[in-house]
């Protein structure tokens, strides 16, 4: 079940991501924004909360990922680049690996033109919610990792 | 049809424990518990090395549910 548990770490870690890349957006404005202009004594303000939580929960998911790859993969050289929940141990490991790999790109395929239109809403909530399109396409490899998640907890069984 | 296997059978019999089988035939101890629960039917190449273990050949190991006696 550590592919589970891992695939949970993801999904936080995607989730803080979306955070921190939500309040970037209003600094790229701010930046903008001063460059209009540069009287202005300053360049951008920015709440650094999300940035402190992502690389402080990522920083220690990373670790842990490091040290578990280090101790237990065969060619840690390749296993540095695999993400953590692709569990292929043996032949039985691989083949539920496969089956989610394929629910996910299927789930990309139904979940692309839903993303889609969602983004057609922007014009809407442009202005109360103007990193909306960070959130939307966040959506996509949520999709994708749910889905992976929920096969992978189907198969193992 | 399924393919069922007397793997708990022979391995009790064997005095063998899920994880020494496991790691006797390089897989993981889950994958001994799917295949005695007969959730999982292996590869040609695990079966081999499973009937080499047991020192059977594979149809007395894994046979058709309809062939059962």
């Amino acid at each position: 079940m550590k592919a589970l548990r891992n695939g949970f770490s993801i999904i936080i870690m995607l989730i803080l991501f979306g955070w921190a890349m939500s309040v970037f957006y209003y600094v790229s404005i701010d930046i903008v924004e001063f460059f209009k202009d540069t009287s202005r004594d300053y360049l951008f303000e920015v709440n650094i909360m999300p940035f402190i939580a992502f690389f402080t929960i990522g920083g220690f998911v990373a670790f842990l990922s490091f040290r578990h790859k280090k101790r237990n993969s065969k060619e840690f050289s390749k296993a540095i680049w695999l993400p953590d929940e692709f569990a292929e141990n043996d032949e039985r490991e691989q083949l539920i690996t496969a089956r989610a790999c394929r629910a996910a790109y299927i789930s990309m395929l139904y979940a692309f033109p839903v993303i889609t239109v969602l983004l057609l809403f922007y014009p809407f909530v442009s202005e109360t919610i103007p990193y909306y399109p960070i959130i939307v396409f966040s959506l996509l490899p949520l999709t994708q990792i749910l889905t992976y998640l929920i096969s992978w907890q189907k198969n193992y069984g | 049809m399924e393919i069922k296997n007397r793997v708990k059978e022979l391995r009790a019999r064997h005095n063998l424990t899920q994880g020494e089988l496991a790691d006797d035939v390089d897989v993981t101890r889950q994958t001994i518990v799917a295949l005695e629960k007969g959730n999982y039917v292996p590869s040609l190449m695990l079966a081999m090395k499973i009937a080499r273990i047991f020192k059977l050949p594979i149809e007395e190991i894994f046979y058709w549910e309809d062939d059962e006696v």
